[in-house]
């Protein structure tokens, strides 16, 4: 009996160093084959990754209308004067709106930006002398979000546009932003209104609607380039 | 099945509960949105092109959008549908001329844009989006032309100086170029001579020379550079520039003790770490505790100079328990400054009392001495007369 278990246990002992063996062969060979191919400290096999991310343009205004309710110019007043920028309503009664426009750049490009109004003064307000004028500003920390053509703040020549001020709105469509960026931290611009509106004003509903036109703008080196023409110029 | 009820009940109580405040943290937002994606194309000319460009519009879901284009390709172009109910695309089907002369050379426009329909509303100023993306076609000068972009950038000193150098052949024939930048000091002397190769840029192409200049030789400073381009029948030339390192002076040493009830010198050691020479340096320091201010005249510093510059510090109004002091230290140059914390303190003053104390202290000293030697003296004598 004795003799039999121990036959028995040997036999066991035997397979199990076979079965040993085969597993260390095996995993030599995995070793092996795991430093040759799948490490080897310089590439085997190369692989290209491409990303093409397309230019996108938008333009949103998260802040897209001003209402000023119902009101009427105080008795005795010439007229009253309705401003988003102090957010206040002076010789009148309507309710005053510190709210101005905000319009914001959310693509990944940048554009040029202008700004055309429906209607004039007198075809808004009418009356005797009334003012219907904008102010473009930009939000605070956007310092750079609307730039002239030099690249810079403030107006031009040729680009009359100062920002900050008070101007008499155009229906034609008024160039503000040669450059009106993108960036995250530089994209964003208020929109202000002011009105005077006089005691002998048009009545009823009055409304008009401005138009934000973006103009995507092609790619220019920022530095001088010179055009050179060697032979044949054009005629 | 009274539990499973009440289960079910809960939880569309729950998905109301959120609809509701999904509505209500939504009520306060609101958006005029409108963008076209690509924002452009880039073409250039090929004889009789057909080719079609798809523009997709988006915004604000219920406005609908009026489709058109304008500019200079308008006559060679078609949209394929001019309304939009909402967000969608639009195609442009491009056919140009079998001639180049029938179009201007350079860059001509195609704008295609997207403006949305009033929005319905009682507000006294409402607002409509507009928006154009741009089909940019290049069309070839006659003969050979070339237009050269070039620029350098700023970097730290010791840094690769970046640097763009484009040649564009925008005429119909090759063009043979010989490429080089120069770089310049503060001095207008120039410094090196970079030679790019010689290349022939065959029409519609783009040479990319761009890459960066090695600046170790150079020291912090500005210098000007110069993209030359020479073609077979003549040169084209950009100026740029770059800064190298920063512009900086600190103050490297200060004086530090002062006699009281006194106009004391003050000096200030400055050093420049710029390459350029910089005018009208000068020092300002204030006494914190007891505003006391001075000033230095003006000097120049040449590139890397160290220089003392010095003021007069009025210490006749600080009072005697005062030992020590704090000082603002600025140096001011080229439309900047460099400020410290200086630490000074007035001169330890010995007083009369201590220069007696010490006096007598050594004579006591000396005639112990004196007395303990005839001491001494003394008892040998007694010992020598006993023998």
């Amino acid at each position: 009996m004795k003799m039999k278990s121990e036959n028995l246990l040997l036999s066991v002992a035997i397979i199990a160093v076979i079965v040993s063996g085969f597993s260390a062969i095996f995993t030599g060979i995995s070793i092996q084959s795991f430093k040759t191919n799948w490490i080897t400290g310089f590439p085997t096999a190369t692989g290209t990754a491409n990303l093409s991310v397309e230019a996108a343009a938008i333009i949103n205004f998260t802040v897209y209308e001003i209402n000023w309710s119902s009101g009427r110019v105080n008795t005795g007043s010439p007229n009253a004067t309705l401003d988003t920028a102090v957010g206040t309503v002076t010789g009148g009664n309507w309710t005053a709106n510190s709210r101005g426009l905000i319009l914001i750049n959310q693509g990944n490009t940048n554009v040029s930006l202008q700004l055309a109004s429906g209607k004039t003064a007198a075809t808004f307000v009418g009356g005797t002398n009334p003012v219907y004028q904008w102010n473009v500003s930009v939000q605070f920390g956007n310092q750079s979000a609307c730039l002239n053509a030099t690249n810079k703040t403030g107006a031009t020549a040729g680009h009359l546009y100062n920002m900050s001020v008070f101007t008499g709105v155009s229906t034609s469509a008024f160039l503000v932003c040669d450059k009106f960026q993108y960036h995250p931290d530089n994209n964003t611009i208020r929109i202000d209104i002011r009105l005077q509106v006089p005691s002998n004003s048009l009545t009823g509903s009055l409304s008009d609607t401005l138009t934000a036109t973006a103009t995507v703008i092609t790619t220019r080196p920022l530095l001088s380039r010179t055009v050179f023409f060697v032979k044949a110029p054009p005629t | 099945m009274k539990k499973k009820r009440g289960y079910n009940q809960n939880f569309f109580l729950l998905l109301f509960f959120a609809a509701v405040l999904f509505s209500i943290f939504n009520a306060g937002v609101a958006f005029a949105a409108i963008g076209v994606s690509p924002a452009k194309y880039e073409l250039s000319y090929e004889p009789n092109l057909k080719q079609v460009l798809t523009f997709k519009f988006f915004g604000d879901g219920d406005i609908p959008l009026n489709i058109y284009i304008e500019g200079d390709l308008k006559k060679y172009a078609e949209l394929s549908n001019e309304y939009l109910d909402g967000p969608g695309a639009v195609s442009v089907l491009l056919k140009l001329p079998p001639s180049p002369d029938e179009l201007n050379p350079g860059n001509n426009r195609l704008l295609v844009g997207a403006r949305q329909g009033s929005r319905e509303g009682g507000s006294a100023i409402g607002t409509v989006g507009e928006i154009r993306a741009v089909i940019n076609l290049k069309v070839p000068f006659p003969g050979k032309y070339a237009t050269l972009e070039f620029s350098t950038a700023d970097a730290k000193a010791g840094e690769p100086i970046p640097m763009t150098f484009k040649v564009f052949s925008v005429g119909r024939e090759s063009v043979l170029t010989e490429s080089k930048v120069e770089i310049f000091d503060f001095s207008n002397k120039k410094i090196e001579s970079v030679n790019l190769g010689n290349f022939i840029v065959h029409p519609s192409t783009i040479k990319d020379l761009s890459g960066s200049l090695k600046s170790d030789k150079y020291k912090p400073g500005k210098y000007k550079t110069k993209g030359i381009v020479d073609f077979q029948e003549g040169k084209a030339e950009i100026e740029s520039g770059f800064r190298l390192g920063e512009l900086l002076v600190n103050i490297s040493n200060y004086t530090i003790e002062f006699q009281r009830n006194l106009i004391n010198r003050f000096d200030v050691e400055v050093e420049s770490f710029w390459n350029d020479p910089l005018e009208n340096v000068y020092v300002a320091g204030t006494i914190l505790e007891y505003n006391i201010t001075f000033k230095t005249p003006s000097t120049t510093l040449t590139g890397f100079q160290r220089q003392t510059l010095t003021g007069y510090l009025d210490t006749n109004s600080i009072p005697p328990e005062t030992d020590n002091l704090k000082a603002n230290l600025t140096v001011y140059y080229a439309g900047r400054s460099t400020e410290i914390l200086g630490k000074l303190h007035f001169k330890r003053e010995t007083s009369p009392l201590t220069y007696v104390a010490a006096a007598l202290i050594v004579i006591v000293l000396i005639l112990g001495w004196l007395v303990f030697r005839r001491k001494k003296k003394n008892e040998a004598k007694d010992g020598k007369g006993k023998k």
